[in-house]
């Protein structure tokens, strides 16, 4: 009797159970993009971190702007010379733009990414957002090498010259030449290497690890387009 | 000629009553239902391939979606809020009467089941989904006798726990 008891109680519970309507519902449109969500999520992180960057240039010109402030100290503007100090600023400011450019192709392809499309323009769209990011950071860095050169080899020699001022008479002028040419040398070299180092790690880690992840989202895609 | 991520679209959209039932017994908050609904739509997508048709797409989808509902409640650091044993029922449950005694039943039958652990919660859902004991087994990754033991428990112990909610 008991038993018979249970049954029918549990009878009631299913058919209270499937009694239930479904409140909430997701259209195609929505499922489609949940399936997407993890490439989305890569290159919304790069987008927020490229905005980052350009936020910290701006902030950081704007403050020298307005207050007239170097970021360098006296002694290292003693060293460098007001003249390249200006110009490495402007340099600086420049950077600004290409941080602006960066942050643009990301968006343009946030856009296109989170636009609901075929599986195939998601896996080309995912390439050619790798492909631009690639090819910009390394534009950003070799611009940066190429104008920076200069600078840092005249700052060497600055640096060789003021060093030897307070001792002129232990140098010929040709000695003097070569010198401080040697020292320009010097520092344009490991100049060169510590900022291709410190991009190369920061871009390697920051920008690779999304660039990373996002690959292998594409290789899922790939596999599911292939099936 | 329809593509494969259109064919899938349209199986999730088919049957996603059943998505959300699993989140309903295992998440707190409507945030934590649309982020446990994504993870699971993500995770079929994933391992759709898996999906070779001999089954019904439903029973299949029972499969995937509670061995990631039940994998994200025991993760130590999960992302995504699952409920805890004592936890409230935070939605509103309709049924499609507007019976006002019915909803309220249903509520408390949800409370109860949400006081179960994480496999009894699978069990009770695919029970009250009218699945035959072998294709609960199969789903479970338990043998057909087991379910039946278990299931039995179970009743016994939702039966008690709904008077004690009442």
């Amino acid at each position: 009797m008991n038993e018979l008891n249970n049954n029918n109680e549990l009878d009631e519970l299913k058919s209270l159970w499937n009694s239930q309507s479904d409140d909430k519902s997701y259209n195609a449109g929505e499922i489609f993009k949940m399936i997407h969500r993890k490439s989305m999520n890569s290159v919304q992180w790069l987008l927020i971190i490229s905005l980052l960057e350009l936020l910290l240039g701006l902030i950081i010109t704007l403050w020298s702007n307005f207050t007239g402030k170097h970021y360098y100290s006296n002694s290292s503007i003693g060293l460098m010379g007001e003249d390249n100090i200006s110009k490495i600023e402007r340099f600086s400011n420049t950077g600004f733009v290409f941080s602006l450019l960066l942050m643009l192709v990301i968006f343009y392809f946030y856009r296109k990414i989170s636009v609901n499309s075929s599986v195939s323009k998601l896996i080309q769209n995912i390439i050619n957002f790798r492909k631009a990011i690639i090819i910009c950071l390394i534009f950003i860095v070799l611009v940066m090498l190429v104008f920076m050169w200069p600078l840092y080899f005249e700052i060497g020699k600055n640096i060789a010259i003021q060093n030897m001022m307070g001792r002129a008479e232990d140098f010929t002028p040709e000695k003097l030449d070569s010198l401080s040419n040697s020292v320009g040398w010097t520092v344009a070299i490991g100049s060169t290497a510590i900022i291709s180092i410190f991009f190369f790690l920061y871009y390697y880690v920051i920008y690779g690890f999304f660039l990373r992840r996002l690959n292998k989202n594409l290789k899922e895609l790939r596999e599911i387009k292939e099936n | 000629m329809k593509t494969i991520e259109n064919k899938f679209t349209e199986l999730v959209q088919e049957n996603q009553g059943i998505v959300h039932k699993i989140c309903r017994i295992y998440t707190d908050t409507p945030e934590a239902h649309e982020d446990l609904f994504q993870e699971i739509v993500l995770q079929l997508w994933k391992s759709f391939d898996s999906f070779k048709g001999d089954s019904k797409f439903s029973t299949w989808m029972y499969r995937v979606s509670l061995n990631t509902a039940i994998t994200l409640i025991r993760k130590k650091h999960r992302t995504i809020e699952t409920s805890s044993i004592d936890s409230q029922v935070y939605f509103d449950i309709k049924s499609n009467e507007e019976d006002e005694a019915k909803q309220e039943r249903l509520k408390l039958l949800y409370t109860s089941i949400k006081m179960l652990n994480d496999v009894e919660r699978a069990l009770v859902l695919l029970y009250l989904e009218d699945l035959p004991y072998k294709e609960i087994a199969a789903t479970l990754g338990i043998t057909e006798v087991n379910a039946r033991v278990k299931m039995n428990r179970i009743k016994d112990k939702l039966k008690e726990l709904m008077n004690r909610n009442q």
